[in-house]
């Protein structure tokens, strides 16, 4: 049976208003920040007593005392006043931020907005001021290197954004992202999309306990995202301008040398191409493949006899330079704000275009607008919205992952940019001795596909002060999203075949997707805030509903009937396959959860969540959750020299996971054509969501004047870990899979945040905070058989390793294991360790017959070992804000420590003998090896610990130099601010691959895995920014 | 009451953007994107669906590139190729090693996704043998049930032409072999796949009945009870491991199934969609990956060696009595395989018999060649209690082997027809269906020594059970009876 919304509109209608009323002399007066806002929900007290009140909607407040009575005005965040009352019925009050970082206020996962000072849980915050200084490409970039326990790899390719990961990771399977919440919209389609000139503020909520409020949706976390409003007052307006442009500064190194044989008069053909003994050529020759033809050389190359790669080539080129552009970046943003005692309103438009660095390739265009207004009724409503509309065009490269491998494994003197025979440029088989190899320059001209996006979030609450303690509230919020991708190959688009020429016109194909995403959740809360003497008592008590529909249709046609006429109708019917899918998501979620301060310092929390969700299996619809808490304020009770604020929080809480929308269902799908899969996967009724219980130490401080300190230790388990399970089907009905809940994942997380208020002075001033992370992640416990999972299989689940282990095959690298696996015949002075640290024949070295060789087991086996780990040791950020007068200096370096990387591109083209390690060329000749040996290292791709990177960086990520005008030099402007931008201006590492930040998307478990093969790689940029207020 | 005609007024306002219909909070959601069991189990009109699609899923998951097929295909050195997919490399590797049948194995798939991927038919076809027993009112329950009988056949014998031991199961029930997990060796799966064979011909020919387009695309099917007898014999003469076996086929079975078997090339139009054929007519053939192995062009010219030695960069172009070492084969001087990996893998010439396939996509391809079935016929009659070495010999000089390799006719002796035999089965039709051409190196015992003669239960299967590892290949099983103890070479 339905819930319908609107039963809960009734239930809420049904509250009954109190009235309160005042006696004896009244004080009235308004009380507003420094802006001029009024401030709602400020507690006013009578010094010594326990009358008290609130200010309402508008910042107004009535209150009874007698002449000399002291009145105290408290809000989180504001520095406290005190006025003692004289003749006047009249005390108007302006607040002020307290500019101490434990004085900023929270109000995601709490039971109302507090102090960082009373917080029982750790909740970081990144305001406005610390995003604009080097303002990201997108929300989900925007917090790199900013707060402890946060973990971001930026995504290279335009408009993709960034992963995120706080603190461990919590899944097997299934997305290790947090839950985004903006303006309390559930954000689905990510926060790439999101611009960061409207967000106000982040919280950050790391882990599972503080979490606990969201229950199954949160056991990544949670990020909330606060976005500007409208003020009260004068009208202001604001542009924003930035024009950069981006590049790759950083291109692989390459083999320029080979290993056959040179015909004789080679150095005659130089510039031309190169000419090799045992090759009759064509007068006409260009350098390029060919089936037959004058492409087609007889004969073939002689691999010199030595086997060294140190011959020249009769040409060179440099493919990378042609291959990554300098993209151009802009972005233009301008936003309007006023207010009055009645409504207020934010607008704001933004365009963002990012060229991206690839040639012949468009990137990604956004445009967005948002309208944030909200009313003030009267003096107990309220009503505030949230409006973002966002419109996208994303341009997707051609020549899929294979692309970046491509682009190195070119021989210096393949011939990219000839023509082909009809006219198109870029020659699709340039590499003369190479015919698996396509162009990448003619993929990406030929590439015409188009992802064009349009999303809508919006947030609609309405907030009832019932009484001075009481407060109901309606919130509906949803996001829409619709996606339609279009790509075009035309007719002429050239694949290998059997034809003469070895390629020929595909003919085509087109491809139509189209997708519609409604999001929508509706939330009846009853929030309670009440100060009893020395106690402040906070609670809220909720009932949310969710329900998400996703919708999708595809739609391909093959080998087009006319020319130039992208539409489905222009192919013969039997060649156009369709095909749709959908998704329907409900839940149901109940909770309740109070907080009590007493005295200001000792501190307890608890609450607890019920939530339903159609993900769960049949048999475990419903689950709970938990979260208790409690804080000391040391300080309040012991003073400390030096130390001005101590604080300790324990916090223990559980949240989860849902399952992903198929995985509790029989799963027999259908194909093309109404065919069945013989892929199938088990039903599973008893599947519930995973379980992440945490337990948290914090420890806050301020001290010297100048320092705070914010340290936190967690242990979170998630357990009944999502797995899909291997069955045996001639005992399953032919079923060879099944989602089950197997195992446990424990992550240890030690995180901490220092800030440094080195110089405070009228003219220069300069802040440094810094944070660092470590974290462990084991598996504890595995119920199923181990796996292999990511990209490659390279990444293995296993009772008792650390999770992100790669596994794989090793080769033998010391001469005490090699003496376990002597072949027949042979002693182990017959082996030594050779120049790259493997173990070889000792009188084959620098021969043909030096092969690098492959750890085995007892019986012969391959060895299967841990070869690596993708986990970070540490990740450290600094972030260094100096200001002298007007002049403003950032700067965040992000340094990250250990985190191994897979590089798949290094190996691949090493098939090819195009890794730099293969040229010999300049090498001593007792240093020299052959290409026999380093096609050994390349070990037909397998998975092999050679090819394995420390992925160690040091990134001076963000940087800016600023000067702002204000309306003293400028009268006609309230400020004007000019800033010179850099991000990811220089980067330390030993890796050996475009960039070091690597995070590779692996569609089966939704999660991102440190293999380089695929990757876009990210980019140095530089820009000018122009910033103008009035 | 003017403040709770505003608070009436903006609920209400808020109200209006939710539609009841469009917000749910029913818990319970159905899977709309897949049929479920209960509706592939009871439904008539799923069920009915289910049969139209079976003989393609047969035929997808023999040609897939998640099949032993294109290792299979090295390993009987019939192409050549040194490139890791498919696992061709490592499982035709010189010298041959034993099979690494681990979970972890990059190319564990080979065996994995065709193990599950045959069982998952099998499931299929003895749900719709049920449904016709039970009495479902299918429309024509006489091709249902020809088509459940024909795919439990197909299945089981495809799985005991490739595995050591077979599950055996039908619809009544999972019959217990008593092996592991009630698992049955591979010459028992067979025996009982001929019966279920036999059944599908049987109520076939009472009935009248055809594969229609829908089963079998491209007019073939109109043939399905020759098709089923060719079938017959295919899986009668492939199943031996080893040329002692030989002895133990029924070869007047053998020659029944082919003298009632196609008249003619049994063709499948390939859609490019729902079908096509990966292995061996694409990555087999395609430029740059799979070329014929050098001992097939020593069969037809016996000047080129049949083995390509180290240090040699070019062979010159062979020449044939054979016209179909021009017509099908082509000429490549130049080599697309790393030297580092082995030489042996290099070779002269490549299969362009389906330049024409690779080039278009969408045609009819020959999956069952009329010179196959003439083979198997040939071979009965010459291996039968009383050879018919005259018949042996007029069925080959009638077929390809005079027809298009214009090669003189065979006479009626024993060794030349068998010698013949062997040589359409190399030249001729070795890029139809997979895994003929590595049978027939199998019963031959021609395959390299070491060469595993069948696959172990894949690991992961193993795992799940869960079973001990095992494996077989180099010299790890039973030699000759797991493992090639010598061939060709």
């Amino acid at each position: 049976m339905k819930t319908k919304f609107s039963g809960i509109l009734t239930l809420l209608l049904a509250f009954v208003v109190q009235l309160t009323f005042a006696q004896g002399k009244t004080i009235s007066g308004t009380i507003s920040d420094q802006s001029g806002m009024p401030l709602p929900g400020v507690n006013i007290i009578v010094k010594g007593t326990t009358n008290g009140t609130q200010t309402d909607f508008d910042g107004n407040y009535n209150i009874t005392a007698n002449v000399g009575d002291v009145l105290v005005f408290t809000y989180v965040g504001l520095k406290t006043v005190e006025q003692t009352i004289g003749a006047a019925n009249t005390i108007n009050v302006t607040m002020e931020e307290d500019a101490a970082l434990l004085d900023e206020v929270v109000v995601t996962g709490v039971a109302g907005a507090t102090s960082r000072k009373k917080l029982s849980v750790t909740v970081a915050k990144v305001s406005t001021e610390q995003i604009e200084k080097v303002p990201a490409g997108s929300a989900a970039s925007a917090l790199q290197g900013k707060v402890a326990g946060v973990s971001v790899t930026n995504l290279g390719r335009p408009g993709q954004g960034a992963t995120l990961l706080l603190r461990g990771a919590a899944n097997f399977y299934g997305s290790q992202a947090p839950l985004v919440l903006l303006d309390g919209v559930f954000v689905e389609g990510g926060l790439g999309d999101i611009n960061v000139d409207d967000i106000e503020s982040f919280e950050i909520v790391k882990g599972a306990s503080a979490s606990s409020l969201y229950g199954s949706r949160a056991g990544n976390g949670v990020i909330s995202i606060t976005s500007k409003r409208g003020k009260l007052g004068k009208s202001e307006i604001t542009l924003r301008s930035e024009v950069g442009f981006s590049q790759i500064t950083n291109f692989v190194e390459t083999n320029q040398s080979h290993s056959y044989d040179l015909a004789p008069d080679w150095e005659q053909y130089k510039g031309q191409y190169t000419k090799y003994a045992g090759v009759t050529y064509d007068p006409g020759y260009q350098g390029v493949y060919a089936a037959s033809g004058v492409n087609a050389p007889a004969g073939a190359r002689i691999p010199s006899f030595d086997g060294y790669a140190d011959n020249p080539y009769g040409v060179y080129n440099d493919f990378q330079d042609a291959f990554f552009k300098t993209g151009v970046n802009t972005t233009n943003y301008a936003s309007i704000s006023s207010g009055n005692d009645k409504s207020r309103v934010f607008f704001s438009s933004e365009n963002t275009e990012s060229g991206g660095v690839l040639a012949e390739t468009d990137g990604y265009t956004r445009n967005g607008l948002r309208l944030n207004a909200d009313y003030y009724f009267n003096d107990w409503i309220k009503f505030t919205t949230s409006n973002s509309f966002i419109k996208l065009n994303d341009n997707s490269p051609g020549g899929g992952t294979d692309i970046y491998r491509i682009v190195s494994r070119l021989a210096p003197d393949a011939n990219v940019m000839l023509d082909n025979p009809d006219g198109q440029p870029y020659y699709f088989k340039p590499d003369p001795w190479e015919n698996e190899i396509d162009n990448p320059l003619y993929e990406l001209w030929n590439r015409d596909a188009v992802a064009k996006q349009q999303r809508f979030l919006g947030s609609y609450n309405l907030n009832l002060r019932l009484t001075d303690a009481v407060t109901a509230e309606l919130e509906y919020a949803f996001e829409s999203n619709n996606y339609r991708f279009t790509s075009n190959n035309k007719y002429e688009t050239y694949v290998t075949s059997g034809n003469a020429l070895g390629f020929g016109y595909s003919q085509g194909s087109l491809t139509k997707n189209s997708s519609f995403e409604l999001s929508q959740k509706a939330q009846a809360t009853i929030n309670y805030s009440e100060v009893f003497g020395d106690l402040e008592v906070k609670g809220k008590l909720s009932y949310l509903i969710e329900d998400r529909t996703y919708e999708s249709i595809s739609a391909t046609g093959n080998n087009y009937i006319f020319k130039d006429l992208p539409n489905l109708d222009n192919f013969v019917s039997a060649n156009v396959t369709a095909t749709s899918y959908n998704e329907s998501e409900r839940a149901q979620n109940m909770f309740v959860i109070g907080g009590l301060v007493y005295k200001d310092r000792y501190i307890i929390d608890g609450l607890f969540r019920r939530d339903g969700s159609s993900l769960f299996g049949a048999n475990e619809k419903w689950n709970n959750y938990y979260r208790v808490s409690g804080a000391y304020r040391i300080t309040q009770d012991i003073e400390i020299p030096g130390v001005q604020e101590l604080k300790l929080n324990f916090a223990r809480g559980t949240s989860g996971q849902r399952p992903g929308f198929d995985w509790q269902y029989e799963r027999t799908a259908l194909l093309n054509g109404g065919n069945l899969s013989t892929n199938r996967i088990k039903g599973n009724p008893d599947l519930k969501p995973s379980l992440t219980t945490e337990n948290e130490f914090g420890l806050n401080a301020s001290f010297l004047d100048r320092f705070t300190l914010e340290a936190a230790y967690s242990n979170q388990v998630s357990s009944d870990q999502f797995m899909l399970v291997r069955l045996f089907p001639p005992a399953n009905a032919g079923k060879n899979r099944q989602w089950q809940n197997v195992g446990d994942l424990e992550s240890n997380t030690i995180e901490v945040s220092l800030g440094a208020n080195i110089l405070d002075t009228p003219d220069v001033k300069w802040n440094l905070n810094v944070n660092f992370t470590t974290v462990d992640s084991k598996i504890t416990k595995l119920n199923a058989p181990e796996q292999l999972v990511g990209i490659n299989g390279l990444f293995l689940l296993r009772e008792g390793i650390e999770y992100g282990s790669l596994y794989g095959r090793k080769f033998v690298h010391d001469l005490a294991t090699m003496a376990n696996q002597l072949p027949a015949g042979t002693s182990i002075s017959d082996y030594v360790v050779n120049s790259d640290g493997i173990v070889v024949r000792a009188d084959a070295i620098g021969t043909h017959n030096e092969l690098a060789i492959i750890e085995v087991d007892e019986n012969g086996a391959p060895v299967f070992e841990k070869i690596g780990n993708q986990n970070a040791d540490f990740n450290v950020g600094v972030v260094s804000n100096f200001s002298y007068k007007k002049f403003d200096f950032y700067m965040l370096w992000d340094w990250k420590q250990g985190g191994d990387i897979y590089n798949r591109n290094a190996q691949w083209t090493t098939i090819s003998e195009r890794n730099a390690i293969v040229d010999q060329a300049g090498k001593p000749a007792n240093e020299k090896k052959t290409t026999t040996y380093y096609s050994s290292l390349y070990d037909t791709n397998d998975n092999t610990d050679f090819w394995v990177e420390d992925g160690t960086f040091v990134k001076l990520k963000e940087a800016s130099v600023s000067y702002t005008f204000d309306s003293k030099q400028i009268p006609f402007l309230s400020q004007l601010k000019i800033s010179l931008i850099g991000r990811n201006l220089l980067t330390f590492t030993d890796y050996l691959g475009w960039d070091p930040e690597i995070a590779n998307y692996d569609g089966t478990t939704q999660q991102y895995y440190s293999v380089d093969y695929g990757v876009y790689p990210n980019q140095t940029s530089y820009s000018m920014s122009v910033q103008i207020k009035f | 009451m003017k403040k709770l005609i505003n608070l009436f007024s903006l609920v209400t306002l808020l109200a209006f953007g939710v539609s009841c219909d469009d917000f749910s909070t029913d818990l319970n959601v159905d899977n709309l994107n897949d049929p479920n069991d209960n509706i592939l189990t009871s439904d008539v009109v799923a069920l009915s669906g289910t049969a139209q699609g079976v003989i393609r899923n047969l035929f997808m998951t023999s040609h897939s590139t998640s099949s032993p097929a294109a290792a299979m295909a090295t390993m009987a050195d019939i192409s050549t190729c040194s490139w890791g997919n498919f696992g061709m490399r490592d499982l035709s590797s010189e010298p041959r090693v034993a099979f690494n049948n681990s979970s972890s194995y990059s190319y564990e798939y080979i065996t994995s996704t065709y193990f599950n991927s045959m069982y998952s038919i099998l499931s299929d076809a003895n749900t719709l043998a049920l449904a016709v027993q039970n009495g479902a009112e299918f429309d024509n329950p006489e091709e249902i049930l020809t088509v459940a009988k024909f795919s439990q056949a197909y299945a089981l014998g495809s799985l005991a032409l490739i595995f050591d031991q077979v599950w055996i199961s039908d619809e009544n029930g999972v019959v217990d072999g008593g092996g592991l997990e009630g698992s049955s060796d591979y010459a028992t799966a067979m025996t009982f796949a001929l019966n279920k064979l036999d059944e599908a011909i049987a109520i076939a020919s009472a009935n009248g009945i055809t594969f229609n387009e829908t089963m079998i695309p491209g007019g073939a099917g109109v043939n399905a009870v020759k098709y089923m007898n060719s079938m017959g014999a295919r899986f009668l003469v492939n199943n031996v491991r080893n040329s002692a076996q030989k002895a133990m086929i029924d070869w007047g079975r053998v020659q029944n199934y082919a003298e009632n078997g196609i008249t003619e090339d049994f063709e499948i139009y390939m859609d490019d969609s729902s079908w096509y054929d990966l292995i061996p007519k694409t990555y087999l053939v395609y430029p740059g990956w799979g070329r014929v192995d050098m001992r097939i062009i020593n069969l037809m010219d016996s000047s080129t060696p049949a083995y390509w030695e180290d240090g040699v960069t070019v062979q010159p172009e062979s020449t044939s009595d054979d016209a179909r070492l021009l017509s099908d084969y082509q000429y490549k001087d130049g080599q697309d395989f790393i030297a580092a990996r082995g030489q042996y893998h290099y070779s002269s010439y490549r299969y362009s018999r389906l330049d024409d396939y690779i080039t278009y996509w969408t045609m009819n391809v020959v999956e069952f060649s009329k010179s196959e079935n003439d083979m198997y016929l040939a071979e009965a009659l010459v291996n039968k209690a009383a050879p018919d070495l005259a018949g042996a010999a007029a069925v080959i000089n009638a077929g390809t082997r005079v027809t298009r390799g214009n090669l003189p006719p065979v006479a009626a002796d024993a060794q030349d027809i068998k010698d013949a035999i062997h040589y359409e089965r190399m030249v001729e039709f070795a890029y139809t269906a997979p895994y003929i051409g590595f049978c027939e190196m199998r019963k031959e015992d021609l395959l390299q020594a070491g060469t595993l003669l069948h696959f172990p239960v894949p690991g992961g299967s193993l795992e799940s059970i869960p079973a001990d590892y095992y494996t077989y290949g180099g010299t790890t099983g039973v030699a000759g009876e797991d493992y090639s103890a010598g061939g060709w070479r």
